[in-house]
This record gives structure tokens, C-alpha cells and sequence, in this order.
């Protein structure tokens, strides 16, 4: 065998296994997703018919869909907002040099590594309205008006398990604004103490601007999971009560596995996978001129 | 004087006899700092006191649990644990759990390591092909793939098997492997290959005996990030695995909380032993772990 055609042979075996099961298990289905929106497999019938548009017309004309979806968004900007400012104060506090603050880091990031279902059941029972531990502090500290069904109020629901999120995640995107601090050359810091700043000029002109390209990726990071969110509705409101903390993750998977609704379902997550693509794509192209300008 | 009026007072004190008397800079200095350490403390407290207060009532009889919820529990109920691990069959959950990681995190590090070499190195239009294709699949969310991925599964004979729920690993970690190997590789100069082509090396040979010695630190980071996103992962065996012998730590987790919501000592101490391995990986390589996190989210 001549070296050369060896040498294709090993660039062929080298990718092969990682492309084979890419395309087998991930771009195959990616695909069979799209195909599907256009049909009315239910997962009963043994024939699946092809019906153009009909789910997407169908969808826009759902009220299910709607509520789904502007829950999606109210969530995923109430997650992004909170945990960005709570991980940007948690980093500047376990910057500074302290006895101890390797400990500080670890207790912060600790809910981040724990599975989302326990920090979900965890929660869950805290909230219970008549023998959780949330209530039961509120009646003890006098602020019985404060209690409330955390869960089961519709008005709440949504907001309580974004705050679970926000408190499970928080450490996380404090590690990423940790780095961009670690990043920032002591330098300029010593340059901005010759020229007089004080401690707010110095987070003002010289932290927060250099800080960018962390708050690039820490708010495009919590957009896009947040967009996905699934595990900690699933476990502690499934939606509920009624359709108040129902999210496009939650509900694709109610018309999909209860409901059966595949191609149904399948309409629901190339809409998500759509809304998914443009946010990142609008973003990073505004957060990257900031970028830039700043 | 003040240090001493800061250790016997504490904190309120001190900052309330401060009031408008701030020239002295030592004082000042104590006033920061105690107002530093409250905030440390608080954020402590927010981050911690839950997981404590599930921790102390795993230890509670109901009663207690009920009639106070704050307080150390009297006796330690053992007990609670014995019976959730027994009705979790937990030895055979947490044997589920690491087979899925372990296999599922050695495929991702030899399977990416490989295809990214060829992504590095090889200018042939059918790699940059297939590179394009990763990179790609990195922005589409399982969401899209979740329910034909069910019906091809179970045609394939592969629903309710490890090795479906591990192949899926691999493909939606895939792509992401491949992206934090290809940059490290690029930054690796050729000329070690080149000699080692000399001597005679084959492709395969440079890569197993050069290239993946070099590319050990984002091997590290590949393993901590997968281990931890694939333990702790609920959907896809909540799609993939019917059996209640084969399923992971979180599957078991959810049926266990269906089953025994009414029972919260079983439920707290069940929720306690499937954190311990997690727990235990966390803390003996916290620094590892915190590092892998970064590094991952900002090649990403």
C-alpha cells in the first residue's frame, strides 16, 4: 500500500467515529424533526400523511402556544437579568484578597454541580405552603402576610422557579465574571490609582468596561439554557397550576409524550429551535459592538 | 482600642458607635471590613441554609419534622436512610449512573480527541466539511431532535438500553469536544509531527503517541464538564429508559418523589443520598471542576 492512501485511511478512521454517531443520533433525528412538523403523526397511527403548513397554522392560532411562549421569554429575562447582577456582586466580593474566600467559592458554586432535580424537590418542599420551611420562618418572624402558596398561586409560580434557577446558577456565572476579573491586568488599575480614581470610578471605568466580553457570554449562556428550561418546571409546578408556569420546553414535551401529538409537537421545536438561533445571532452581533465601542 | 471594642461588640455595635466619626482611618478599616464579612455571611446563609435544612430534617421523624422544622434533630434517624436506599434499589441506580458517565465521558474524550485532530490538520474539503457540520450543531437545541429521536431509538432495538442512552451522549456532547480540542491542537506547533512523520510515524501513531500526551489539559476539562452534565442529566433517560432497574440517579430520584411525596423523611434523606457522590466529586476536585466551568464557557 502506497503512504499516501494509508495516510487518507487514518484521516478517515481518525473522524469517522465521531461523525457517524453525530450524524446518526443527533443530525438524523435534527432532521426527522423538521420532516415531521410537516405531518400528523400522532405515534398511534400506522400511516403518517403529509399536511404542508396545517401544524404551524395551527400553533399560531393557539392560545396554549402563546402563553408558552411569553412565559418563555418573561422567564428567561428575569433568570438572565437576576443571576447576571447576583454572580457580577458574588465575583466582586470573592475577588478581593481574604482569609478563606477559596471557601467562599466553593460554598457559591456548590448548588451549581447538584442535579437540577434535587435542587428542584429541595425547593419544592421549602415552598410548601402549609408545612414548608419558607412559611413556616414567615409566621415565626411575624411577616405572616408575606406567606404564600409559592407554587400553587398562578401569579407566583413561574417567578418562584425562576428564583430556584437563579439561586442554583448563580455561582456559575459568577466563576465566568471571576475569570474576566482575573483577566484584567493589575496594571491598569495602578495606572487609574496615579491618576487619583476613587473606588466607583475605578469598578465604572476600568472593571465594567473590561468586563464585556464576560457579560457577552454569561448573558447569551443563561439566555439560551433558560430558552431550554425543562427539568426544574417538570419537577416542581409541571406547568402548573393549570397553565400558569407552562414554558415551550414543558409544553413540547406534554404534547409530544402525554398527549401524543408528534408532529405537533415537532412544529413546537423548530419554532423553538428558530427563536433559538435568531436570539443568539441578535445578540452576539449587539453585545459584540458594544464590545467594541466601549 | 477600637479592635478590641469590634471583637467584644461585634458587628452592629461597632458600625452604629462609627456613626459620623469616620476620620480615623483605622476605624474605617474595621467598619469595611465588618460590613465585608456580614455580606459574606449573608450570601453564605442564602446558599447553604437550604441545603442544611434539607440535610438536618433527613435525620427527623415526621413529628418532628412538622412540629419543628428549625431545630437539630434529637436523635439521628439512620433509619430514614436504610429504608430510602433500600426502596431506591440505590446500589443498582448508582451502578446505572456510573456506567452511563464513564462510558459516555471515555467516548467523548477519544472519539473528539481523534475527529479533532483530522479537524486541525487535515485541509481536505470533506474534513473542513465535516468540522462546519459540528460547529454547526452546537447552536441547535435537542429540543428539535427529542421526538423523532424516540421513534428511531426504539426502531433501531436501542430504547431501554445503555447503550442507546450513551450513544445519544455522545452525539449532542460531540460537537462541543471536538470545538475545545480543534482550538488547543491548532496552538500546537507542527514541527513534533513532522518529525515524528519522518521516523516513519503513521497519522495514527502521531496522534496516540504526540498529540494526545500534549492535549491532556482539555481532556481534564472534557472530563469534568461531561461527568457532571451527564450524571446529573433527566431528560434523556426519562425518553430512553423505561425499566426502573436501569435507570440513573435522577430518573430513580423522580419515581422515588412520585411514589413517597407524602413521606418527607424518605423523601429528604433520598434526596441527600443521590447529592453524596456528587458531593464527595465536588469537593475533592473543586478547583479542577471550577477551572473546567470557565474554561468551558468561554471557548463556547
Amino acid at each position: 500500500m502506497n503512504g499516501l492512501s494509508r495516510e487518507r485511511i487514518h484521516w478517515g478512521l481518525l473522524i469517522s467515529p465521531a461523525l457517524l454517531i453525530v450524524m446518526l443520533f443527533f443530525i438524523f433525528p435534527v432532521i426527522g424533526g423538521f420532516v415531521y412538523s410537516f405531518t400528523d403523526w400522532n405515534g398511534l397511527n400506522r400511516q403518517i400523511n403529509f399536511i404542508g403548513l396545517t401544524n404551524f397554522r395551527q400553533l399560531f392560532a393557539d392560545e396554549k402556544f402563546y402563553l408558552g411562549l411569553s412565559h418563555t421569554l418573561i422567564f428567561s429575562f428575569f433568570i438572565t437579568i437576576f443571576q447576571n447582577v447576583m454572580g457580577l456582586i458574588l465575583a466582586l466580593v470573592v475577588d478581593r484578597k481574604f482569609r478563606g474566600r477559596n471557601f467562599f467559592r466553593t460554598v457559591f458554586y456548590l448548588p451549581a454541580v447538584l442535579s437540577s432535580l434535587v435542587v428542584g424537590y429541595s425547593w419544592s418542599f421549602i415552598f410548601n405552603p402549609t408545612m414548608g420551611a419558607l412559611n413556616a420562618f414567615l409566621k415565626m418572624s411575624g411577616l405572616h402576610f408575606l406567606a404564600n402558596d409559592w407554587l400553587g398561586n398562578p401569579k407566583l409560580a413561574l417567578f418562584s422557579v425562576a428564583f430556584v434557577i437563579v439561586w442554583q446558577f448563580a455561582g456559575y456565572s459568577m466563576v465566568i465574571y471571576l475569570a474576566g476579573l482575573q483577566g484584567i491586568a493589575s496594571e491598569i488599575y495602578e495606572a487609574g490609582d496615579i491618576d487619583g480614581v476613587n473606588r466607583w470610578q475605578r469598578i465604572k471605568y476600568i472593571t465594567f468596561p473590561l468586563l464585556a466580553p464576560a457579560v457577552t457570554i454569561n448573558v447569551l449562556l443563561t439566555l439560551i439554557s433558560t430558552m431550554k428550561a425543562f427539568d426544574h418546571i417538570f419537577v416542581m409546578t409541571k406547568g402548573g397550576p393549570g397553565y400558569a408556569s407552562e414554558v415551550i420546553g414543558t409544553l413540547l414535551y406534554r404534547e409530544a409524550f402525554t398527549n401524543n401529538n408528534m408532529g405537533y409537537g415537532s412544529a413546537m421545536s423548530v419554532i423553538l429551535f428558530l427563536i433559538i438561533t435568531i436570539i443568539s445571532f441578535v445578540l452576539l452581533k449587539y453585545l459584540r459592538n458594544r464590545e467594541v465601542s466601549s | 482600642m477600637n479592635q478590641e471594642l469590634a471583637k467584644i461588640y461585634g458587628v452592629k455595635k461597632i458600625s452604629l458607635s462609627n456613626n459620623g466619626s469616620c476620620q480615623n482611618p483605622g476605624k474605617r478599616r474595621i467598619f469595611a471590613k465588618a460590613a465585608f464579612y456580614m455580606i459574606l455571611i449573608l450570601f453564605t446563609a442564602f446558599f447553604f441554609y437550604p441545603l442544611y435544612l434539607i440535610l438536618v430534617s433527613s435525620f427527623k421523624t415526621p413529628l418532628e419534622i412538622f412540629g419543628s422544622p428549625f431545630s437539630f434533630p434529637h436523635k439521628l434517624e439512620f433509619d430514614n436512610y436504610v429504608q430510602a436506599w433500600q426502596k431506591m434499589n440505590f446500589t443498582v441506580i448508582l451502578g446505572n449512573s456510573l456506567i452511563m458517565t464513564v462510558c459516555s465521558t471515555l467516548g467523548l474524550i477519544f472519539f473528539g480527541s481523534m475527529a479533532a485532530y483530522a479537524c486541525a490538520r487535515n485541509n481536505s474539503r470533506f474534513i473542513k466539511g465535516a468540522f462546519f457540520l459540528f460547529i454547526s450543531c452546537i447552536v441547535v437545541p435537542f429540543h428539535t431532535a427529542m421526538i423523532p429521536l424516540v421513534r428511531f431509538m426504539s426502531q433501531m432495538g436501542l430504547y431501554n438500553s445503555y447503550f442507546g442512552v450513551i450513544m445519544v451522549y455522545l452525539a449532542i456532547n460531540m460537537s462541543f469536544t471536538i470545538f475545545l480540542y480543534t482550538g488547543f491542537i491548532k496552538s500546537i506547533p507542527r514541527e513534533l509531527e513532522e518529525a515524528a512523520l519522518v521516523d516513519g510515524c503513521s497519522r495514527m501513531g502521531i496522534f496516540w503517541k504526540v498529540i494526545f500526551p500534549l492535549v491532556a489539559p482539555v481532556t481534564a476539562t472534557v472530563a469534568i464538564l461531561s461527568s457532571l452534565n451527564i450524571w446529573n442529566d433527566f431528560l434523556i433517560p426519562l425518553l430512553l429508559i423505561s425499566s426502573p432497574a436501569r435507570r440513573n440517579i435522577p430518573n430513580a430520584l423522580f419515581a422515588f418523589q412520585g411514589q413517597y411525596n407524602n413521606k418527607w423523611e424518605l423523601a429528604f434523606a433520598s434526596l441527600i443520598l443521590s447529592v453524596i457522590p456528587i458531593i464527595i466529586f465536588y469537593l475533592s476536585l473543586q478547583k479542577n471542576i471550577i477551572k473546567g466551568a470557565t474554561q468551558g464557557a468561554i471557548k463556547g
